[in-house]
């Protein structure tokens, strides 16, 4: 039976995946491996932004977000392309961010994922490239702490931030997206999804085709569905009343599980995107087809093979592929 | 003073003395051409080195534009906004520099971030010209060329935006080289304008330019935008090839209204010089020139609005502490920054925003492309291009510092060259009231051994080069 979704709720996802599995940082020499140590240690004059110093990009880092790409069945772009987008921010040591924006790495894939009504396709807009900022850090608490002060250990870890369209119809699509998108990240080797801040989520929302709201700061899986849940009975609250969705960015209050206003249309920033004139145009089409080869045997292909090869029952091969370690096992 | 002559100096009377004479000479010239010195540190590097030389530039003083990063000496751009920063690392053409012997003796003053013609606009007062002191040296790498002019270094690194280098070698009557771009790496320079700047070398002859060109050059894997390509800068300057056959275009868009009569002259002259070498001239047409110095502003002031974010004043450099974060880098950078610097800011801010994108910047880099093609064509039928350097020669202190439009237009023949990145070189070719004119050689991508031979030869067969200031 076709699933309904009476209220249209139309949900678009923006992952951010550190790929920390690298070794060193998407711009410079600095170990992307920080957790725990003291802060500003892991820093050099590129991540710094110290005036004069140049990013350079790691062709390994490219190499992941191609292999990402082609899990999730994107297209690869022949030549990518760096943008700055201009924003001031403490944790943000040049005053903008090197992103892409125009020729992101890859574009146009499609996941499958179990719907509310059997198999579901999600289609995926981008997967970009970009640099981590630094970490604001606070004595004590937030709102009680006199200063803020600021590790740049963080500030330049590879980041690459995954777009899906609007195509996910409940936060329990949302979540099985997520887990499948976690799985499939697994495979490919190229982020410890367990490290703290190795995935953070943004949610765009809108109901009855009304506006969307784009929910900030999801950091956990589970806060996904919990923040999509209250977003989705915020606006249909609102309907009810007879008023309308105010189009607007919202944070996710994680202790309290709501969403709160932080910033309306009108306020939105102005990012001043242009390309980035330290890195020149990466021309990748050759690198495609190493990594192809490269790629790891993924969870629906092993999925298929462990039913056709050992006879397994489809129930239980997804729970077998569902998780990268018990999958290893079974071999 | 030319490199050789340093070099005899130094072991001669040895490298204490040689620096003991350029702080004296400093000190005397009074041009405020350096806003840091390091004197004491320079003597405890080059005695280090002692005994190790071999370097081509052993024991040789230079002085290093502002902009340009070097460890442990102050860097500060020319502004109050990097007050007190000092960099942990050195750039990569300073490496360059103290792996051939080279001294560093201190830092050269300059427009604020490099955004000048006169280097009025530095924080740490104006340059004096040592053709005339009441006359601006230039900008905006005005220090090292009025140091390498008055006698006090024999070499010196500018950087070159929009003519940057070549100007004030015009003004102050020296050699001064704008390399193609990605022959000299920028990692280390301060950037104003990344896509359009290179480094460029300063001194009293073409011959040293070549040197000091050759120590900085080639590719660094640390700036992607370097090139991979290797000069052949040393048979350049064979005296068995002159110029003999070359073809030289003279495009007739440098010779605009605001041009000199003794500039024009001085400039014709050098081409019947060259003609009597035996290279010939035909007048070429690069029509887009009219249009080059709007996109070159547009797109300058584009990239710096965001290169210059960077300064909050939270990491390094000036710093204003008054209640939070948004109050103090707020306040920070209204004091740091100068008139013409937050000016550039709001251009470029204004050219990127949303609604302008296109209009401006977007406009700008088609203009470019149209410029860059001007080139291309011009360099099917010729060696080179062959203009006035400046329209005229150095004018005075607080003449035209309240009228950027005018300062902005004297520019007008030198940032078309970094629009479209192709290298060129400015050279004494003649006076005006005894004040220096300078002729600009321009040539193809990577074609710098091509117009440091023309401007050699041209150097040979002249005295231009020869006359000091203070000879009359
Ligand atoms: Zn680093």
């Amino acid at each position: 039976m076709a699933y309904e979704n009476r209220d249209r709720v139309k949900i678009g996802l923006e992952i951010h995946v550190q790929l920390n599995r690298l070794k060193t940082k998407i711009f410079c020499g600095c170990t992307t491996n920080y957790h725990g140590d003291p802060p500003n240690t892991h820093v050099c004059p590129v991540c710094l932004g110290l005036p004069g110093a140049l990013p350079v990009v790691n062709r390994r880092a490219v190499e992941y977000a191609i292999r990402v790409g082609l899990a999730l069945n994107c297209g690869i772009n022949e030549h990518t392309q760096f943008y700055r987008k201009n924003y001031y921010y403490p944790d943000l040591p040049r005053g903008f961010q090197i992103t892409q924006y125009d020729y992101p790495i890859a574009q146009q894939g499609h996941v499958t994922i179990e719907g509310e009504d059997g198999e579901h396709m999600v289609r995926i807009n981008r997967a970009h490239m970009e640099e981590d900022p630094g970490r604001l850090v606070h004595e004590g608490t937030i709102d009680r702490s006199k200063y803020t002060l600021v590790d740049y250990n963080r500030s330049g870890i590879p980041l690459l931030e995954i777009v899906t369209e609007p195509d996910l119809r409940s936060p329990k699509e949302a979540r099985r997206f997520l887990d499948k998108l976690r799985n499939i990240l697994e495979y490919l080797g190229v982020s410890d999804l367990d490290l703290e801040g190795s995935v953070r989520v943004d949610a765009n929302v809108s109901i009855m085709d009304g506006n969307r709201t784009e929910v900030k700061n999801i950091s956990s899986y589970k806060g996904a569905e919990k923040a999509l849940l209250y977003e989705i009975v915020r606006q249909k609250n609102l309907i009810r009343r007879g008023k309308t969705v105010t189009q607007e960015t919202r944070h996710f209050d994680e202790a309290r599980e709501i969403t709160v206003s932080i910033r309306t249309k009108e306020e939105a920033h102005d990012y001043r995107y242009f390309p980035e004139p330290d890195l020149v145009p990466l021309r990748v089409r050759d690198w495609v087809a190493k990594v192809k080869e490269e790629l790891p045997e993924l969870p629906d292909a092993r999925k298929e093979r462990f039913m056709t090869e050992y006879g397994v029952k489809a129930e239980h091969a997804k729970t077998l592929t569902g998780q990268l370690k018990l999958a290893q096992k079974k071999q | 003073m030319s490199i050789d002559r340093v070099r005899e100096l130094v072991d001669s009377v040895g490298i204490e003395e040689v620096l003991h004479r350029c702080s004296e000479r400093i000190e005397e010239n009074k041009l405020n051409t350096f806003i840091t010195t390091d004197f004491e540190g320079a003597l405890t590097r080059a005695r280090k080195r002692d005994g190790n030389g071999g370097g081509r530039l052993q024991g040789v003083p230079v002085g290093v534009k502002d902009n340009i990063s070097t460890r442990g000496i102050q860097t500060t751009c020319g502004s109050r906004i990097l007050t007190g920063y000092v960099p942990p690392y050195d750039a990569c053409v300073v490496e360059r520099l103290k792996a051939e012997g080279a001294v560093i003796i201190g830092k050269t003053n300059m427009d604020e971030f490099a955004m000048g013609t006169s280097t009025e606009t530095s924080y740490y007062g104006s340059v004096r010209n040592p053709w005339g002191r009441e006359r601006v040296p230039g900008g905006s790498s005005g220090g090292s060329s009025a140091a390498v002019a008055g006698g006090e270094v024999p070499i010196a690194l500018g950087s070159d935006t929009g003519g940057s280098v070549r100007c004030p070698a015009s003004f102050c009557g020296v050699v001064g080289l704008k390399p193609t771009y990605g022959g000299v790496s920028r990692y280390g320079l301060i950037s104003y304008a990344n896509s359009l700047e290179q480094i460029g070398p300063i001194a009293t002859s073409v011959g040293d330019v070549a040197l000091l060109f050759d120590a900085i050059g080639g590719y660094d894997r640390r700036d992607s935008t370097s090139a991979e390509h290797e000069f052949d800068t040393s048979s350049a300057l064979d005296s068995d090839v002159g110029v003999e056959g070359m073809r030289i275009g003279v495009p007739d868009e440098y010779f605009g209204e605001g041009t000199s009569g003794a500039v024009r002259d001085s400039v014709w002259n050098a081409i019947h010089t060259f003609e009597d070498l035996g290279a010939t001239y035909e007048i070429v047409s690069m029509p887009h020139t009219r249009y080059a110095l709007a996109a070159y502003y547009v797109i300058a002031m584009s990239e710096a609005s965001s290169n210059l974010a960077r300064f909050d004043g939270l990491r390094y450099g000036y710093r204003v502490e008054e209640g939070d974060w948004h109050t103090s880098f707020s306040r920070t950078r209204r004091e740091g920054f100068g008139e013409e610097v937050k000016r550039r800011i709001l251009l470029g801010t204004y050219a990127l925003s949303a609604g302008y994108h296109d209009k401006y910047y977007l406009k700008a880099l088609k203009v470019r492309t149209l410029v860059k093609r001007d080139f291309e064509t011009a360099f099917k039928s010729c060696d080179l291009l062959l203009a006035p350097t400046m329209p005229y020669p150095a004018f005075k202190l607080g003449e035209k510092i309240d009228d950027p439009l005018s300062l902005y237009l004297s520019d007008v023949n030198t940032v078309p060259i970094n629009l479209a990145g192709v290298p060129a070189i400015s050279l004494p070719c003649g006076f005006e009231d005894d004040l220096p004119i300078g002729l600009q050689l321009i040539g193809n991508f990577f074609c710098e051994p091509t117009i440091l031979r023309a401007a050699h030869c041209f150097e040979q067969s002249t005295d231009f080069h020869k006359r000091k200031p203070g000879d009359v």
